[in-house]
């Protein structure tokens, strides 16, 4: 309780000086940590109180100093850190960060760190980006409670959906390998996998990052002769180890959901969370070379004598995605591919891609709609075995079910004239790949038609 | 707190989502079609609730981060008024002092960040995303205003615009809202940008089942300071319905109509016009009340009268200066207060200025600093207005409606007005005409003298050969007689004036059936029997006394039909 009467609070912020109110006297220090520890060891005081927060100075550093002040802004941080860990994989980044190498804290002027932010948000695959921007866009909103809760639940987001999007692409990969028998999968691995699946609550990021590990090490075991679907994975073995500095950030973002649950966050978690979300995805750079489509409609043409084509019609995935029908993609190629399918390929059109249907989906697609409703695997609901997808744009839940509508007496053709019923079709379609890769890849733990 | 949930007429806002009830559908449905689209119709009839539903309702499915919305009306130019905003929001078209690579585009590919030209539209929309980040919504309320009030031009130029809207990268939707009765109006937009018609929504009025929601919604929440008698909801749900639809029994009624009643309702309880004591609806206190055609002519009948006690003037007066803010249609029309002094020569400035900002205070007239216009609170006030106004002041209006129809048609669909309609114009010289109106008028003009230059001279034409033929005829006969041959020469000019009888006529058949001859000209020397201007000899009444007769009629024959029924 002494300490609560005893601190020293801080009246207003300059660039270089701290107006302070110090046993009803206020006096003005040098706008740095030191001064202000010193102030406080004068004082026998342990903590400050800034716009209405009490802060403890033992868990104030430098590089959270600015922050507490106002001096630095939200996302400044990640902001410098993302640019430079894309500089290898993202040309737009080199040329930035040669344009404001001669700029010393860049990263705090505004015109300069927008550019930079827009550079992150259109670089990063596909939803990630757009999650991105979405951050940016909570770190220039006005100081409130509702801002720093929010901030910190989208960072955990961000992270949360990131391991998403690696972990499918790699089950989807494993389960085409395992069209083709035998595969060796363990008990153990097996019964991850069907964990992940079958989980009736959203798992928590140490939950998805032990995925994450134990789909390298299935991938990584020559025996299984399998290739990494995005090569960089490959190369992460060292940060997948135990006690690896990523493991780390795991755990310290696991941390922040706890305090966020338990409403105990302030603006230092804030820091912390943008602190950790840029030192995960200073490990997940590499994303920035991956794009993502929604295939929305693939025709076929056969000139005669010619050799056959396809038009495909989707939608690229991204900040810069449009929703109506005449900003889809047109790609004709030789080659089809899987219909209703969202796509997580290199470069700039997907020669080679992975397909991460069923578990993450484009509910406008299936249901016959222009626009991108990109939605990821959540849990299974255990009381009638629908599926649960969220929804990123809100992270509100889109329910999957299955209707059945498709009996074995039924006439497909007479089926497929009515819209509505397309509809029900792709959606149970999806229901049933989603058990199918389930039974094949978590093994038979759980009739689905017992639920 | 507890705080008042009626809106009276203004449209409930983000900020009002705790007392919006009755919508739940319609929200999930708009909610459902932004990601489907980026370009959103939104369209029913006036008094549905559309600006609430979007400005309230939608906005409140987002979070603050994901909905940065620019709420725009015409205002005197649309493309005028969308500039604007843009430019209110952070898109400034004009250059800082920032370097100039920032302004390059490197959002493509990451591996091919070549700069690429943008469009200064397109830079706009850039700068106004690199301020917030957030996804923008266009919201463009009373969509119909461009059409009721527009020209072709401003019209055009959106289309444009909106086409243009569409192909930027930043994440950019557009929201139109428009009353029913105008989607005909769209027809040209629907073919320059298909896209239009594909979404849309028809927002329904108010059923019985929505109001029961609405009553029950807002007397349950611990915020609002209306609660209505406990076990009573239904009934007084029911009640309220039935006052607002009157004797028509129509199955829906209109929300203004519901949120000026349940204001009237709670006046009535509590006298308290700072609207912060608690009340309770009550079944009694509803059945003294009137019916929704009452209360809204009281409530503008008593705002007027006190108003013209408060200023000292008459009544009359107040309605004059009310009446160019309501077309002839009775709906709403945006005016500047330099738009609207402009039609009042005859009143002192200053008073029109504080019967402005009476009307304003009193929330019949609505002030929007952004665009600095002055409007009627709602179209259900600008009926009861509408119904107030004189015969002849509808008459001037049609006329005037006439001339902004025909300037705002194709040049070569419009016809040009007669000489007739020209006159009557004269009378319109204190109203403010557009330069289109202007130029059609002088073009018809021209139109009209040109047409009477041509006839002078067909007639001039026809007289002159009429006379060389005789002149002709008479030197024919002059010479038969000189030369002794009078029998040839009586029967050579008895043919010849066959031949010129004939050929007057059959000159005189060709010229009608391509060009009819006009009645002689008539000279203006008569007198309308009902204002006594001069008039073309031969008229009874002029053409301004002409069309308030025809409208006396129309109505009479309403009436006769409305007491046979």
């Amino acid at each position: 309780m002494a300490l609560e009467t005893q601190h020293i609070i801080i009246q207003g912020v300059a660039d270089d000086t701290l107006t302070v109110l110090v046993n009803g006297q206020v006096q003005e220090i040098r706008n740095q940590l030191a001064e202000l520890k010193a102030l406080l060891s004068e004082q026998k005081s342990q903590s400050i109180q800034y716009a209405d927060k009490i802060y403890n100075i033992g868990h104030i550093d430098e590089a959270n100093f600015g922050f507490v002040t106002g001096k630095k802004a939200f996302n400044e941080t990640l902001t410098r850190r993302l640019t430079e860990a894309m500089k290898p994989v993202s040309l737009s980044a080199e040329r930035f960060l040669e344009k404001v190498q001669a700029i010393p804290g860049w990263e705090s002027q505004l015109r300069i760190s927008d550019k930079a932010k827009e550079i992150i948000a259109y670089s990063f695959v596909g939803v990630i980006g757009i999650q991105l921007s979405k951050l940016m866009a909570i770190g220039k909103e006005d100081m409130s409670e509702a801002k720093q809760r929010k901030y910190i639940e989208k960072c955990l987001q961000i992270a949360s959906r990131s391991l998403d999007l690696l972990c499918f692409a790699l089950i989807s990969r494993l389960w085409d390998a395992a069209q083709q028998p035998p595969h060796n999968l363990s008990a153990a691995q097996q019964a991850q996998i069907a964990r992940r699946l079958d989980e009736a609550f959203e798992p928590s990021l140490p939950d998805q990052f032990e995925l994450l590990c134990t789909l390298h090490e299935i991938f990584s075991q020559p025996e299984n002769g399998l290739t990494f679907p995005i090569p960089e994975l490959g190369d992460l073995g060292k940060a997948l180890e135990d006690g690896s500095s990523f493991q780390q950030t795991i755990r310290h973002l696991h941390a922040l959901n706890e305090k966020l649950d338990k409403a105990q966050y302030d603006l230092l978690d804030c820091f912390e969370a943008e602190t950790q979300l840029a030192a995960f995805l200073e490990q997940l750079s590499f994303l920035v070379s991956y794009r993502m489509a929604s295939i929305k409609h693939i025709g076929y043409s056969q000139v005669r004598h010619a050799d056959p084509g396809y038009l495909h019609r989707y939608a690229a995935l991204g900040i810069d995605s449009k929703a109506h029908i005449d900003a889809e993609k047109i790609y004709y190629t030789p080659r089809t591919a899987h219909t209703d399918a969202v796509l997580l390929y290199r470069g700039d059109l997907y020669h080679e891609y992975i397909n991460l249907s069923p578990f993450v989906i484009d509910y406008n697609a299936l249901t016959g709609e222009h626009g991108a409703k990109i939605c990821f695997y959540r849990s299974l609901d255990i009381s009638d075995s629908t599926l649960e997808y969220l929804f990123l744009e809100d992270n509100s839940l889109v329910r999957v079910e299955k209707k059945g509508i498709l009996k074995p007496d039924s006439d497909f053709n007479e089926l497929m004239m009515s819209p509505e019923n397309r509809k029900v079709l792709n959606l149970d379609n999806v229901v049933d790949q989603f058990r199918e890769a389930r039974r094949c890849l978590g093994g038979e733990t759980l009739n689905f038609d017992d639920l | 707190m507890q705080k008042y949930p009626f809106k009276f007429l203004d449209a409930y806002t983000r900020e009002d989502s705790e007392f919006f009830f009755g919508r739940e559908a319609e929200i999930e449905q708009l909610y459902e079609m932004i990601f489907q689209t980026d370009l959103l119709l939104v369209y029913g009839f006036s008094g549905t609730g559309k600006t609430s539903l979007i400005q309230c309702g939608l906005a409140s499915k987002f979070q603050s981060h994901d909905w940065l919305a620019l709420n725009i009306r015409r205002g005197g130019n649309l493309n005028a008024s969308f500039e604007k905003a843009l430019q209110d929001a952070g898109g400034s078209a004009e250059a800082d002092d920032a370097p100039d690579w920032l302004d390059e585009d490197w959002s493509g590919s990451p591996q091919s960040p070549a700069p690429r030209q943008d469009s200064p539209l397109a830079r706009r929309f850039k700068a106004v995303y690199l301020r917030h980040f957030k996804p923008l919504y266009l919201i463009f309320d009373q969509f119909e205003e461009l059409y009721i009030l527009g020209d072709r031009a401003e019209q055009d130029q959106f289309v444009q615009t909106v086409r243009e809207i569409l192909r930027v990268e930043q994440p950019v939707k557009i929201i139109l809202s428009i009353r029913e009765e105008y989607l005909g109006y769209l027809y040209d937009f629907e073919r320059a940008v298909p896209e239009l018609l594909r979404k849309k929504l028809r927002v329904e009025p108010m059923n019985l089942d929505k109001v029961n929601t609405v009553i029950r919604g807002v007397g349950s929440r611990n915020t609002s300071n209306v609660r209505l008698q406990s076990g009573e909801e239904d009934a007084i749900a029911q009640g309220i319905f039935d006052k607002i639809r009157g004797d028509e029994k129509t199955l829906s009624i209109q929300l203004p109509y519901l949120q000026v009643f349940l204001d009237k309702l709670y006046l009535q309880i509590t006298h308290d016009e700072t609207r912060q004591t608690a009340a309770t609806f009550t079944r009694a206190a509803l059945d003294q009340m009137g019916g929704i055609g009452d209360v809204l002519r009281d409530f503008l009948d008593e705002q007027v009268l006190l108003i013209a006690r408060q200023l000292d003037q008459k009544t009359d007066t107040l309605w004059q200066i009310l009446s160019p803010f309501v077309t002839l249609d009775g709906t709403k029309e945006p005016l500047t207060a330099d738009e609207h002094q402009a039609r009042f020569s005859s009143l002192p400035a200053a008073l029109v200025s504080d019967v402005l900002q009476a009307f304003a205070q009193k929330r019949i007239l609505r002030y929007t600093e952004k665009d600095e216009r002055y409007e009627i609170a709602h179209d259900s006030l600008a009926r009861q207005i509408h119904a107030k106004r004189s015969d002849e002041e509808i008459a001037l209006l049609e006329v005037q409606r006439l001339i902004k129809g025909q300037a705002l048609m194709k040049a070569e669909a419009r016809a040009l007005f007669t000489e007739k309609q020209l006159d009557f114009i004269g009378y319109l010289s204190k109203f403010n005409l557009l330069t289109a109106e202007k130029d059609l008028i002088e073009e018809s003009r021209r139109a009209v003298e040109a047409e009477k230059k041509r006839k002078r001279w067909q007639r001039n034409g026809l007289i002159a050969a009429v006379i060389l033929i005789i002149l002709a005829l008479s030197g024919l006969a002059a010479w038969a007689l000189q030369q002794q041959v009078a029998k040839e020469a009586l029967m050579l000019s008895a043919m010849l004036s066959a031949i010129l009888v004939v050929a007057y006529f059959a000159w005189k058949g060709f010229i009608a059936s391509i060009d009819p001859l006009p009645p002689p000209e008539k000279t203006k020397d008569a007198k309308c029997t009902q204002c006594g201007v001069t008039i073309p000899t031969g008229e009874d009444l002029c053409f301004h006394c002409e069309i308030i007769a025809y409208r006396k009629a129309k109505k009479e024959k309403r009436e006769k039909a409305k007491q046979d029924k």
